[in-house]
């Protein structure tokens, strides 16, 4: 099994916040209460982020659809004391051991992304790629299955590269032909 | 698939876009809802409004039973009742009504909650067998848009061909709020090279992927399209061929002079003239016309950002004559039309019990309207297309007492319509007033005796074929998955109340089977066939250029580009410019002491109007409303994110959190749509409307706003 | 390498084994000898709070498990309860307690650190501890089994804190002391500070401020404290200091070796000598927010120092360029996270709600610190990584990005306002 990868495609997110939801459904996440959702302390696996730049006239609005990058050498591990969170040489998913974790917060000033986050048991949460759908059905994370732009895409690393390289390829192609 | 775990395929409700899903039950209860991958339409993709499901259906707050309001309206305070007690009471009331006053002094009102395929006819069944006509609804919504197009081109063409597109025009539509299944088909035509145009005051969401966004001030749509048909004629891009042999004005000898200044108003509709409405420069408006008129396939996907506003009809008539004299109707890479429904039978709605003459054709296709003008209809192509009373004659009636009794399936009035405090008081005239509704609405909560606990999309077996956003010509059933309570789907509803108040002949069943073969008897097909069919049952093909085949579904057989129709009413053929009610050109005065535009629309990618507020997977990414407002006006006015503001008309005020951004213009504030604790509907215009659809100016007007002090 | 060679590794903490783990993945194929004064396998001392709380089982203190496992693994010589008293960096020569001399190719030091404890009189009384060893864990958990009723920890620092959560849980009456003014004086604006203090008030957690530990003696109900700053003592039945650490580097010949108050290594954690290398709360790298030279006696930095030098030592140039300080303890329901120095600024921002506080100090267009107070601290370390980022690559973040107001609009208003 090669690694796999989310490929997130920034040209096509629109922000419909679809995976956000995708996600909490799938992994049955917090809140299940109106109050909890108000307040906003659930753990959002994987969040929409709006980023602005510029001034009026010139202003670009992107979106961003974050979650855990499952780095390549995550600081995560790095920075967890009672090795709680590990890389899976395998499949590349960054997991998090539950019962080893004690909270201590250290992923938390760590991560890059501002990923982990602490559940009402106050142990760290994070995306685990949908390992128990794929367990089950062998299907792709639900985030991507659910996006409807098709900007998340699932595949092994180099094939996704792959079709990257041949859709700017085929642009260029577009844009230069007469 | 393990033993308790079960696949239903059914068909979402959470908007009209009616999307195909699939509900993974665990033990019997819903666990997980997902894409179904052949659909044709959304590929196995799903969107944030359908994920709230599961927690719909478990929602403590769902009205699980009947309830007859106790104390005064307004306390809040309510005693469970039967069914049949409920019905009992709402026949009786109607009854004695109609023997007093006659049948059209019972209001059947109706929302956007419940739907317009199957329960908006058994709906109209219901009405037309007590004797009157369903009321609201598409007036507030694509009333101005069907109009607009259906009399120019027969129809509306609402299957964009995505596949074979070189440019989609996003015009006051926002794919990541509505039809979000269609994006990847959005973003698959644009690696094929075709061109995003965006048109909207907002540049967010899909604007910011555009490769031309323009940006417009709310409510000048009408302008801009004008002048785009303008460039068109004069630079003569449109498609001689189509127009001349398709169309009833061959060589646009009546439409070149009107766009050049033979009109009422003496008023060439320039790009120039249209820069000083629109704000958008003359270079965008020429270069946008011309590119378009030259691209071979243009879809246009006309939104309801067009619309709530006095030009709307003309707005849409315009966008449509875009369209047609670029050749882009029906054709490769356009808007193509499609079989709508399959073959409907024209007598399950019962017309001739409101128009005795009405001959009934062989079978309809979407929109069954008694073909006829109901007693003081002052708008009478609204009524030729969609059969629903409009709003403001009703409104009238209440108002006068003529209406006197209401039931109101589906919509939440208090919140959605413009001037929320004549709305209630209106309202409150009704001696009695009955609401269908999944949840104790405010229009419940504060005017309802009775509140009939409705059945959510995920609670109820029924045909769809209704599917805004891209018509494919499928039929599909929605399979029950959930029960909530005693809450009944909006057909069952009417079947009961139907029998109730006598019209047993009508309403002899409550099995959807019954209903659906009566519905669709000439078509052939059967609920057994539907229920028993692989995934779904195709009734139609895309085909283009029916109309070299077929003509247009017209008087003539053509398109009219001069709108013999309107003339006939009395209204202007050629779509003519009219001024928005309330902005700085129209009421100067007003924008004296309100210079801001206040505009509003939908509340976000998650949000249908006001529902879904209490489902807390929904909720948390928008907990409450916001409204935008530019960085530089922000500084002017000492505001950080989050700050509290007042915003107020000349109708009322509200008050309302910020979220600063570059994507609205620095004279504009956005209000969100749907939210009761900062409702726009305070302070938009309610006594001003369309002349042709009726429909309010209800999404743009002036105001002004200033810093407050509020605990958060 | 055909030629036998021969690493040293002295010391048996995480740099350690980064260290060891580096050497092997980086084809080191030669010895590895690791000399130690600890007897256990591989521990964290910061998981020794967990452990006398009772969250965590003796067993989880070993990250790598209560075995030799790893060592045999990675193959590695391993000297257990072998202190290095000396070691000759000219000759490359390092000689333990018992004699034992064992010659080295390089070398890598990273003994850590060991708490700091003030001389005066009763300090060695057997009911006053620190929280740093096994040993030390051990004790004071076994000294929670015999139901002491109050407790005093001197030094309001981080490890401080903790100490006092867990008193406080296992029920004792607890008073904190620290001879600064403030809680966490060297991490914490006093602003920040006295919202924590509010917090251990309420708890009926004394709190004893400007004052020094002069001395500590018997009494018929246990231990009595006394301090600078007033004539009351301060009775306990446990006393437990926490005032700080000093890097164990006694063993270091100072002519040979540049010390300031760690070893100083530079950007590939090699000492003054070429085959030398420290890593870890003995090591003095750079602080890149000052470019002083400073230990940050932190886990993840010791790790990273440890794999840096690790790769260095098999013959991989690498770079390891700094860190900043940074500290995150979450604590009673709250999370406490500071970066740099708030104290640099030129120009702050304070953000303030009834549980949560944000401080944020520039100097010019600099972050300097951060001072973050809340029940989530949310985002830190996207901060973190930025400042760190725009730190080694020599651009300041700027107001269209990341550590300016346009950061704290997106990211930390999260805290104080209802929109995500």
């Amino acid at each position: 099994m090669s690694k796999k990868a989310i490929y997130f495609d920034i040209n096509r997110c629109v922000g419909c916040y679809t995976c956000q939801v995708a996600c909490k459904q799938e992994n049955d996440l917090a809140p299940h209460n109106i109050d909890d959702a108000v307040e906003q302390t659930s753990p959002v696996w994987r969040r929409v982020i709006e980023v602005e730049k510029g001034e009026y006239g010139t202003e670009s609005i992107n979106y961003i659809s974050l979650s855990c990058m499952h780095c390549a050498d995550a600081p995560c591990v790095i920075a967890c004391p009672m090795g709680a969170i590990s890389k899976n040489k395998e499949d590349g998913r960054v997991l998090i051991e539950q019962s080893k974790c004690i909270g201590c917060r250290m992923c938390l000033q760590i991560c890059p992304f501002g990923i982990p986050q602490y559940g009402e048991n106050g142990l760290m949460e994070k995306c685990n790629l949908c390992l128990d759908r794929f367990q089950e059905t062998g299907k792709e994370p639900a985030c991507v299955s659910a996006c409807p732009s098709k900007a998340l895409r699932y595949g092994e690393v180099s094939e996704l590269s792959r079709n990257e390289q041949q859709k700017a390829a085929a642009k260029l192609v577009l844009e230069t032909a007469i | 698939m393990s033993e308790n775990l079960q696949e239903v395929q059914t068909v979402c409700g959470a908007c009209h876009n009616s999307c195909t899903i699939k509900v993974i039950l665990k033990d019997g209860q819903i666990n997980k809802i997902e894409g179904v991958t052949e659909d044709p339409r959304t590929k196995g993709t799903i969107c944030s409004k359908a994920l709230g499901g599961k927690q719909l259906v478990n929602d403590p707050n769902r009205l699980k039973y009947p309830l007859k309001r106790v104390g005064e309206r307004g306390e809040n305070k309510w005693e469970r009742i039967s069914w049949d007690q409920a019905l009992e009471e709402i026949a009786t009331n109607f009854n004695k009504v109609k023997e007093e006053k006659g049948p059209r002094s019972v209001g059947f009102f109706k929302g956007q909650g419940s739907g317009w395929g199957f329960p908006f006819h058994m709906y109209e069944r219901l009405a037309h067998a007590f004797g009157t006509e369903v009321a609201m609804g598409t007036t507030e919504c694509f009333a101005p848009r069907l109009i607009g197009q259906a009399l120019t081109y027969g129809g509306m063409p609402l299957y964009p061909d995505y596949e074979n597109t070189k440019m989609i025009v996003c015009w006051g539509r926002q794919p990541a709020f509505s039809g979000a299944t269609q994006l990847h088909s959005i973003f698959d035509a644009k690696d094929q090279g075709a061109k995003l145009v965006v048109i909207d005051p907002l540049h967010f969401h899909i604007a910011t992927k555009a490769d031309l966004y323009i940006r417009i001030e709310p409510g000048t749509d009408l302008a801009l399209a004008l002048a785009v048909l303008y460039v068109i004629v004069e630079k003569d891009l449109w498609d001689h061929d189509f127009v001349n042999q398709y169309t009833n004005d061959p060589g646009l000898d009546k439409l070149r002079p009107h766009l050049f200044g033979e009109n009422k108003d003496k008023q060439a509709y320039t790009p120039e003239w249209a820069e000083k409405i629109t704000g958008i420069p003359v270079n965008t408006i020429r270069q946008f016309a011309e590119e378009l008129a030259k691209t071979k396939g243009v879809c246009i996907l006309a939104g309801h950002g067009l619309e709530g506003r006095i030009n709307v009809t003309q707005t849409a008539r315009a966008i449509a004559l875009i369209s047609l004299i670029t050749g882009n109707i029906d054709a490769p890479g356009g808007d193509l039309f499609t079989n709508m429904s399959p073959k409907l039978n024209s007598e399950f709605t019962l017309n001739k019990l409101v128009n005795p003459d009405e001959q009934y054709p062989p079978f309809v296709e979407l929109m069954n309207v008694p073909q006829y003008n109901p007693p003081g209809c002052t708008y009478p192509l609204l009524y030729m297309v969609h059969a629903c009373l409009p709003t403001p004659d009703v409104m009238d009636q209440m108002n006068k007492g003529e209406i006197n009794a209401a039931i109101f399936m589906g919509g939440n009035p208090l919140v959605m319509f413009p001037n929320t405090k004549e709305t209630k008081k209106t309202l409150a005239k009704l001696d009695f007033f009955a609401v269908i509704d999944p949840y104790m609405s405010e229009t419940a909560q504060e005017l309802a005796d009775i509140v009939l606990p409705a059945a959510s999309y995920l609670e109820k077996t029924e045909p769809e074929y209704f599917k805004w956003d891209r018509w494919y010509p499928y039929l599909r059933l929605r399979r029950k998955v959930a029960t909530v309570g005693e809450a009944l789907p909006d057909w069952q509803i009417c079947a009961k109340l139907g029998s109730k108040l006598g019209f047993e002949e009508h309403f002899p069943s409550e099995d959807i089977a019954y209903y659906t073969d009566l519905f669709l008897k000439p078509s052939g097909i059967t609920f057994e066939q539907l229920d028993k069919a692989d995934k779904w049952i195709q009734f139609g093909d895309i085909e283009y250029k029916k109309y070299e085949k077929g003509g247009f579904a017209l008087p003539g057989g053509k398109a009219h580009v001069y709108s013999e129709i309107f003339e006939h009413v009395g209204y202007d053929p050629l779509p003519l410019y009219t001024e928005g009610a309330e902005n700085h050109r129209s009421t100067p005065e007003i924008a004296k002491e309100y210079p801001m535009i206040c505009f509003t629309g939908r509340p976000g990618p998650m949000y249908v109007h006001c529902q879904s507020r209490t489902i807390p997977w929904i909720r948390e990414m928008r907990p409450v409303a916001t409204a935008m407002l530019n960085p530089l006006k922000a500084t002017e006015l000492g505001l950080t994110e989050n700050d509290w503001i007042e915003v107020e008309s000349p109708r009322g005020k509200i008050t309302i959190q910020v979220k600063i951004t570059n994507a609205i213009a620095p004279n504009s504030i956005y209000i969100p749509g749907g939210w009761a604790e900062a409702n726009y509907n305070q302070l938009g215009i309610a006594d001003k409307f369309c002349p042709i659809s009726s429909q309010q100016n209800y999404t743009v007007c002036l105001a002004k706003i200033e810093k407050v002090q509020k605990e958060g | 390498m055909s030629i036998e060679r021969t690493m040293c590794i002295i010391g048996n903490g995480c740099a350690a084994i980064e260290a060891i783990k580096a050497l092997r993945e980086n084809d080191y194929a030669g010895q590895i000898h690791l000399m130690t004064n600890s007897i256990w396998p591989s521990y964290n001392p910061m998981l020794t709070t967990y452990y006398v709380a009772g969250k965590i089982d003796f067993e989880n203190l070993f990250p790598l498990g209560n075995n030799m496992d790893f060592y045999q693994q990675y193959d590695v010589e391993l000297h257990l309860g072998s202190p290095v008293v000396e070691l000759d960096a000219e000759n490359k020569i390092i000689r333990n307690e018992a004699g034992y001399k064992l010659e080295y190719d390089k070398c890598l030091v990273a003994t850590g650190s060991s708490p700091f404890l003030p001389s005066i009189e009763g300090i060695t009384n057997n009911r006053v501890y620190t929280l740093r060893t096994v040993e030390d864990a051990q004790c004071l958990r076994k000294a929670l089994q015999d139901s002491p009723k109050k407790a005093l920890v001197v030094g309001a620092s981080m490890i401080g804190i903790k100490v006092v959560e867990l008193l406080y849980n296992a029920g004792l009456e607890v008073c904190l002391a620290d001879q600064a003014t403030h809680l966490f004086p060297l991490a914490a604006h006093p602003e920040c500070a006295k919202i924590i203090e509010n917090r251990l008030v309420e708890k009926c957690i004394k709190l004893r401020f400007g004052a020094a530990l002069q001395g500590i003696e018997e009494s018929s109900q246990g231990l009595c404290a006394h301090f600078s700053e007033s004539d009351d003592p301060e009775e306990a039945d446990l006393i437990v200091i926490c005032i700080g650490v000093r890097p164990n580097l006694s063993f270091i010949n100072m002519d040979q070796i540049k010390v300031d108050k760690g070893i100083l290594v530079d950007d590939q954690l090699r000492t003054s000598n070429p085959d030398l290398f420290a890593a870890g709360d003995v090591a003095q790298g750079t602080n890149l927010m000052t470019g002083e030279k400073e230990i940050i006696g932190l886990l993840p930095n010791a790790r990273y120092q440890g794999r840096i030098a690790g790769r260095n030592m098999a013959g991989r140039e690498e770079f390891y360029r700094g860190n900043i300080p940074h500290n995150i303890t979450h604590f009673m329901d709250m999370v406490f996270t500071g970066l740099g120095d708030l104290r640099n600024g030129s120009r702050e921002e304070i953000l303030r709600d009834t549980d949560s506080y944000i401080h944020m100090a520039w100097n010019g267009k600099h972050l300097v610190g951060v001072n973050m107070l809340g029940p989530s601290c949310a985002g830190i370390g996207i901060i973190k990584n930025a400042l760190e980022k725009s730190l080694m690559t020599n651009t300041y973040i700027d107001d269209d990005g990341l550590c300016s107001n346009k950061l704290q609009a997106n990211l930390l208003f999260r805290h104080f306002s209802k929109q995500s």
